[in-house]
């Protein structure tokens, strides 16, 4: 006997959600389908664009040159790109998640209208458009900015603050902690604090409690903090690029520059499948994990 | 009425579904959330009387809520049919239905006052606004809600939010009035003063109540008739009286009230089948040779000196509850009876002999 | 609770008030900085000489900025519309759809939150160019669309979610049709999830400067790209100006969201 499905009064049928999903094929699946099979084909000549041709080369070109003689030789300048964005990245994630954890800790052992203005705190510079943010660096930074001025007053002499991977990595840590603090926060909000008193009743001792109690708690929420700072650090541009003045490449920057000044769309179509692999397994690993363990995983705030 | 072998309605002459809300043979099958196919409604068929109170009584998971849902086109049946008097509900979606819900959580609309509320369902009728107003503010007078149809549902205590969900879905004039468990969010005081004003209401309409419950008490106090639901199916179906006096099962007997479960070997004596408790006998309907189970009501038992004519047993235990006295008495085989006995009290000493009485009609054969 | 002493009470832990004053701190004090520089009377960016509100004067009379802010709020406008229709429609309906359906198109339709932004912004290019179309206008409000959208469905989704079936269930137990249903429960009662969500789309699209940037054409320059040009060429008065009105539009929106998704926690059933 089929099982009709319930009634669920002013419910659209099914059809509705095609304009959702044809925007989704045509904006988001069918970009990530072009570039995958651009990133098989070839540069032409001269412009952008590519050429309908089957070709490796961009992979290639990842790992190999060419010299003057047509011979193959390794070259590690663009594995550094992505090695420079994997420490950048992992910074941005261990200092957000570091500072973020004993914030969101703070937080919610708060009361709760205090909570609740906290977490309005931490998400307006989430909300805050992403330029400001990082322009806000660099007028810390600049020249005759804060910083140095902070400096004068100890006698030290004007320095060169900006342009960096450290004045970058400031300004990506800035830019990622309410990203790490809400996910670990809302982990914490729901936790019942006198679990603990009941386990120090039992003759726990504070780490053990830590450890035993709030951890299995929290885990979930410092795994989403993570993946919410790691992914997006690890492909950002406009922080290398306005930070780090060009002299801070990074896989960001690198793609975006083949498909500017470089011209090499083929290339910059195989770093983006690389990274967007990258991500994707990372995704799933995550997702994976989350599941075995039966934790609440978000990859969105 | 023509009932087939099995005594279920045997659907086949329009001139049998005269003057009742039939229900027929209806079967619905959910599956849990750990994949298992759980029975809803196991082949339920039941004739509800129009103008009658009906209460449907059991404890969650039986099909009460289910079959009220359907009843209203909420949930479709796996198979079945049900009709109202000469029209078959099962095809109708619930807009088209002759039948109003009043709901657990009362679904009172948060955007909209308690007056649109109770306007809701005859503006979907399309009725002259003149029409409108007036029997709105007839049903809210009905409820005893005139002075609060500006409010928000959100204003309105849980007591005044029942009474206008009340008066929205009573307001169409439906013919059948489904109510869902509406008085259990309710605290105990005014629940007993919602059920008094649930007969008036529907004593002055006529229309015709089905309502949920788990609650026996609510469903003794307030059934013209009661359908007690056990996995899926109706136990049984009948007055309060008959529901509490002649119980079918031990289910039935134990769900409703405070029961004494006695097992007896059933024997033959001068052409009569008979059981012994405790030394007496007693006239039972059942064949001779069988173990049976007889419930007796705590409050049908007397306790007294031991003397002629009542079993020898021993006072167990012996509790005041000021407007009566519960005790435990032991049959002589060792079975213990729980026994509730009104003023005025006899002299009782515990751990010491008493007489125990039976009245022949208190013991009831229930199936197991 | 008082049976514990402090040093071993889980609510208690040394070390971390001082820590979250100093993120507080670490989180507004550059953006003062901004706010208070935009108030400089001098030339320079960062030479106080006095308070003054003519870089302002300067923002609200500068041709270009007017004119980037006004393609910002233009493409924000439909993106927001567009998206929010598209969520609604989709939140109402994807309860139809079968479990693979919903998990595919779901994962599709949040793939913008996980996709790196610059692969989003080339790939999107890549596909204007495969199918033949040319940056401009309208290729930026589809994919301003496509990634707004999952900020607004998960706003909405979230609140239809949160409503009991019993008002949609009472609605045509008292004679609403299907559509009546809609228009007059269901939609009123999603009303604070679609603002909340509107909101948080629009300053997404507004946000946006990576995608914008590969679609772009001489045209259609939008405010953050027209700003990211600025801010190349080291600090100007006119961005702190521009940057203490977007503070505040993420101000308003922030409050105005949390308002909302308290109001309606606050809701009785």
């Amino acid at each position: 006997m089929a099982a009709r499905t319930a009634v669920r009064p002013g419910q659209l049928s099914a059809w509705f959600t095609t304009p959702a999903i044809l925007l989704g094929l045509l904006f988001t699946l069918g970009p990530i389908v072009v570039i995958t099979s651009f990133s098989f084909m070839s540069q032409p000549e001269a412009g952008s664009g590519v050429v309908m041709e089957f070709s490796l080369a961009s992979y290639q070109h990842f790992l190999f040159q060419e010299d003057f003689y047509g011979q193959m030789y390794f070259d590690p300048r663009y594995l550094n790109a992505f090695g420079l964005s994997l420490w950048q990245a992992v910074g941005t994630t261990a200092l957000s998640v570091g500072i973020g954890f004993p914030v969101s800790i703070w937080m919610a052992t708060k009361p709760p209208k205090t909570q609740n203005m906290l977490v309005l705190l931490v998400t307006i510079p989430f909300w805050t458009n992403l330029l400001v943010r990082t322009y806000a660096w660099i007028l810390f930074f600049s020249g005759d900015g804060t910083a140095n001025t902070v400096l004068s007053w100890f006698g030290i002499e004007p320095q060169q603050l900006l342009y960096n991977s450290w004045s970058t990595l400031v300004a990506l840590v800035y830019t990622f902690v309410p990203f790490a603090i809400l996910p670990m926060y809302s982990a914490l909000a729901g936790f019942d604090f006198r679990l603990a008193e009941a386990a120090y009743d039992l003759g726990a001792k504070k780490l053990d409690v830590v450890r035993k109690v709030l951890w299995p708690a929290v885990s979930g929420g410092v795994l989403s903090a993570v993946a919410l700072c790691f992914v997006p650090a690890f492909g950002s541009y406009i922080q290398p690029v306005l930070l780090g003045g060009g002299k801070v490449l990074m896989v960001g920057n690198l793609i975006a520059d083949q498909y500017g000044s470089a011209r090499n769309w083929p290339f910059g179509a195989a770093l983006s499948v690389i990274i967007l692999v990258l991500t994707l397994v990372g995704a799933w690993a995550l997702l994976a994990w989350a599941k075995r363990s039966a934790q609440t995983v978000s990859l969105a705030v | 009425m023509i009932t087939d072998a099995k005594g279920r309605y045997f659907v086949s002459q329009k001139a049998d579904r005269r003057k009742e809300l039939l229900v027929n043979q209806a079967c619905k099958t959910f599956t849990s959330a750990e994949g298992e196919p759980v029975k809803a409604l196991d082949d339920v068929t039941l004739s509800i009387r129009l103008g009658e109170f009906f209460v449907m009584l059991g404890p969650s998971g039986c099909g009460k809520t289910t079959l009220l849902r359907s009843i209203a086109g909420l949930e479709h049946l796996d198979s079945g049919e049900i009709y109202l008097q000469d029209m078959a509900l099962s095809g109708l979606p619930p807009h088209r239905r002759p039948v109003n819900t009043v709901f657990q959580s009362y679904a009172l609309f948060p955007h909209l006052s308690v007056w649109e509320n109770v306007a809701f369902g005859l503006k979907m009728d399309k009725l002259p606004k003149d029409k409108i107003a007036e029997r709105v503010s007839e049903m809210l007078a009905l409820v005893q809600l005139s002075d609060v149809g500006g409010r928000k549902p959100s204003q309105l205590s849980g007591g005044q939010q029942q009474r206008v969900a009340l008066a929205r879905a009573l307001a169409k004039s439906p013919q059948v009035l489904l109510l869902d468990e509406p008085l259990s969010a309710l605290d105990l005081k005014l629940r007993r003063g919602m059920q008094g004003e649930l007969k008036r209401i529907q004593h002055q309409t006529g229309i015709t109540f089905v309502f949920v419950t788990h609650d026996q008490e609510e469903a003794l106090s307030l059934g013209d008739r009661i359908a007690v639901f056990e996995n899926g199916r109706p136990a049984q179906v009948g007055t309060p009286e008959e529901i509490y006096r002649h119980p079918v099962n031990r289910f039935v007997a134990d769900f409703i009230g405070d029961t004494n479960f006695i097992t007896a070997d059933v024997e033959s004596e001068a052409g009569k089948s008979r059981i012994a408790i405790g030394g007496q006998r007693f006239d039972v309907e059942a064949p001779a040779g069988q173990t049976v189970t007889v419930a007796i009501r705590p409050e049908n038992i007397a306790v007294g000196a031991p003397g002629p004519g009542k079993i020898d047993g021993k006072l167990a235990e012996l509790t005041y509850m000021g407007t009566d006295l519960r005790c435990s008495v032991e049959l002589p085989d060792g079975q213990a009876l729980r026994v509730r006995i009104s003023p005025p009290f006899p002299q009782l000493t515990p751990g010491g002999p008493v007489g125990i009485g039976i009245p022949a009609d208190a013991i009831a054969v229930v199936a197991d | 609770m008082n049976k514990i002493p402090a040093r071993l009470r889980l609510n208690h832990f040394p070390g971390v008030g001082p820590i979250g004053v100093f993120c507080l701190i670490f989180l507004y004090f550059p953006m003062a900085i901004v706010v208070a520089y935009s108030f400089n009377g001098g030339n320079q960016a960062l030479a106080w000489q006095g308070f003054s509100l003519r870089w302002y004067d300067r923002v609200f009379h500068d041709a270009a900025i007017i004119s980037a802010t006004r393609m910002s709020l233009e493409i924000a406008a439909i993106a927001t519309v567009a998206s929010v229709v598209l969520a609604v429609l989709y939140v109402l309906s994807m309860d139809r759809l079968n479990r693979a359906g919903n998990a595919v198109s779901g994962a599709i339709l949040a793939a913008p939150i996980v996709v790196p932004e610059v692969v989003l912004g080339v790939a999107t290019l890549s596909f204007i160019r495969m199918i033949g179309m040319t940056p401009g206008f309208w290729p930026m409000v589809l994919a301003h669309t496509c990634f707004c959208f999952p900020f607004a469905m998960m706003n909405i989704r979230a609140r239809y979610q949160s409503l009991n079936p019993a008002y949609f269930e009472s609605a045509a137990d008292l004679g609403a049709t299907g559509s009546a249903v809609t228009w007059r429960i269901t939609l009123p009662l999603l009303t604070p999830g679609i603002v909340s969500g509107a909101l948080l789309a629009f300053v997404v699209s507004m946000d946006d400067y990576m995608i914008s940037t590969f679609l772009a054409s001489a045209g259609t320059t939008t405010l953050p790209i027209y700003i990211f040009g600025l801010i190349r060429k080291g600090v100007n008065p006119s961005v702190n100006v521009v940057a203490t009105l977007l503070l505040l539009m993420a101000i308003a929106v922030t409050v105005a969201t949390s308002f909302l998704s308290r109001r309606q926690q606050g809701k009785p059933a």
